[in-house]
C-alpha cells in the first residue's frame, strides 16, 4: 500500500514538473511560433497568387506586403483572396482546411472564375504519411491542379482526384499511389471549398 | 566514452535509430539539425535519468524514462518552431520522433539507470556523437551525389555531372547505410564480434 501511494506520489510529481516546464516554454515562444506561422500562410497566400516575394522576408515584411498587395474578400466561413495589382482580375484564391488521414489539411486553391479552371494549389499543414499521403505538400503534385477546370463534364462543380497514371478528364487529376485515403480527403476538402465559392459567387453575380 | 561513438556506435553496431538516420539524410544540414537534437535529448534524459535513478520506482521506470524523453524532445521542437521555423518545416514528423528513437531509451535504461549524472551526460553525448557521425557521412554522400551540393553549396557542377536522382530517395538512403556499415565491417572486423 505505501509502495503504490509512492508510485502515485512520483508520477504526480514527475508529470507535474514535466508539464510545468513545457507549458512555461510554449508560452514563451507561442509568440515567435504564431507569427511564423501567419507568415507562412501569408507566403502560400502570396505563391498560389504569383505575387513575387523575397523567400528571406521576415514575418513582419510580409504582413505588410500582404496588406499591400492582397484584398481580403473572405467572409463568414469562406476565406477568399484576391491580387490587387493582377493581371488576371478574375483569379480568386479560396481557403481549404479539413480532416486528412492523420491531421488536418490546410491550403489554398488559386482558381479563375471565368474560365473555371484552377491557377495554383498550395498546402500549408498537413501531417499525411512522409513519403506517401505527405507527397499532397510537394510542388509536383501541387502542379497538377494547375490548369485543371474545377467544374466537371456534366457542369456538376468538384475535382476528380484519379489514379496515377490514369487517363484524365479536364477535372480530373492523377493521384498519388499508396496514398488513397489522403487523396481522397484531400477531394473531399478542395470540392467543399469549391462548392462554397460558387455559392459566394452565385450570391455576387 | 569512446565507445558510444566508434566501438559501440549506436547505428552501425548496435543497429539502433535507423529509421531516423534513412529519413533525415538527404540533405546535410537537416542531418546535422537532427544530431544535435539528438544530442541535445541524449544529454538532458542521461542527466535527469542518473539524478533520479536512486528515487525512481522500479515498476514505472520505464514510463519516467520516457516522460523525460518526450519533455526534452518537445522542448527542442518548440524552441524549432520558434527560431528556425523553415528547418523545421523540413524535418517535419521527425523531431517529434526522437521520442520513440530507440537509443535515446536504450542508454536511459542500460547506461543512465546505472551510473552517476556526469558518465550519464557524457555517454548520451558520446552516443549522440556516434548518431552525427553516421547521419553525417550518409547525409554528405547523399547531398553530393544526389544534388551536388555540400550544404546547399554546389560542388560538382552540373555541366559534368548529373545528380542521381536516386541518393535523395529513399531508396538511396538504404544504400548508403549499407555501403557504410559494409566499410565499417570491412577495416574493423572487431566490430562485428562485439555485436551483442
Amino acid at each position: 500500500m505505501k509502495r503504490s501511494l509512492y508510485i502515485l506520489a512520483y508520477s504526480a510529481v514527475l508529470g507535474t514538473v514535466c508539464a510545468a516546464l513545457l507549458t512555461g516554454v510554449a508560452g514563451a515562444t507561442a509568440e515567435r511560433r504564431e507569427a511564423n506561422q501567419r507568415a507562412d500562410k501569408i507566403r502560400n497566400i502570396l505563391s498560389v497568387l504569383e505575387i513575387e516575394y523575397d523567400e528571406n522576408a521576415s514575418p513582419e515584411q510580409l504582413d505588410s506586403l500582404f496588406a499591400e498587395a492582397v484584398e481580403d474578400k473572405s467572409s463568414g466561413d469562406i476565406e477568399l483572396y484576391k491580387s490587387k495589382a493582377g493581371v488576371n482580375p478574375n483569379i480568386v484564391a479560396v481557403g481549404f482546411e479539413g480532416q486528412g488521414l492523420w491531421g488536418p489539411i490546410k491550403g489554398y486553391l488559386a482558381v479563375d472564375t471565368k474560365t473555371r479552371r484552377v491557377a495554383g494549389m498550395t498546402i500549408y499543414e498537413q501531417e499525411e504519411t512522409p513519403g506517401l499521403g505527405g507527397e499532397i505538400g510537394n510542388p509536383d503534385f501541387q502542379g497538377r491542379f494547375v490548369g485543371r477546370r474545377f467544374v466537371g463534364p456534366v457542369g456538376k462543380a468538384g475535382i476528380v482526384i484519379v489514379r496515377e497514371g490514369a487517363p484524365v478528364a479536364e477535372n480530373e487529376i492523377q493521384g498519388i499511389s499508396g496514398a488513397t485515403v489522403t487523396s481522397g480527403k484531400l477531394q473531399q476538402i478542395i470540392n467543399q471549398a469549391i462548392e462554397r465559392l460558387m455559392e459566394e459567387m452565385k450570391a455576387n453575380g | 566514452m569512446g565507445d558510444g561513438v566508434w566501438k559501440q556506435n549506436p547505428i552501425c553496431v548496435q543497429m539502433l535509430g535507423i529509421c531516423s538516420a534513412l529519413a533525415v539524410t538527404n540533405k546535410l544540414a537537416n542531418a546535422l539539425v537532427m544530431s544535435g537534437a539528438l544530442i541535445f535529448v541524449l544529454a538532458g534524459t542521461g542527466l535527469f535519468v542518473s539524478l533520479l535513478r536512486t528515487i525512481t520506482p522500479r515498476r514505472i521506470r520505464m514510463i519516467a524514462e520516457v516522460a523525460i524523453i518526450a519533455t526534452f524532445v518537445i522542448l527542442f521542437d518548440q524552441f524549432l518552431k520558434a527560431y528556425y521555423y523553415p528547418m523545421s518545416r523540413q524535418l517535419g514528423p521527425y523531431v517529434g520522433l526522437i521520442i520513440t528513437n530507440c537509443i535515446v531509451m536504450a542508454r536511459a535504461e542500460a547506461f543512465a539507470l546505472q551510473n552517476k549524472p556526469i558518465p550519464a551526460v557524457l555517454d548520451g553525448v558520446a552516443n549522440g556523437l556516434g548518431y552525427t557521425f553516421v547521419l553525417g557521412t550518409i547525409a554528405f554522400f547523399r547531398e553530393l551525389l544526389g544534388s551536388g551540393t555540400v550544404l546547399g553549396h554546389t560542388v560538382l557542377a552540373s555541366e559534368w555531372y548529373e545528380p542521381n536522382q536516386i541518393m535523395i530517395l529513399a531508396p538511396g538512403a538504404f544504400f548508403a547505410l549499407g555501403f557504410l556499415i559494409a566499410i565499417i565491417n570491412a577495416v574493423s572486423p572487431s566490430l562485428r564480434e562485439a555485436q551483442p
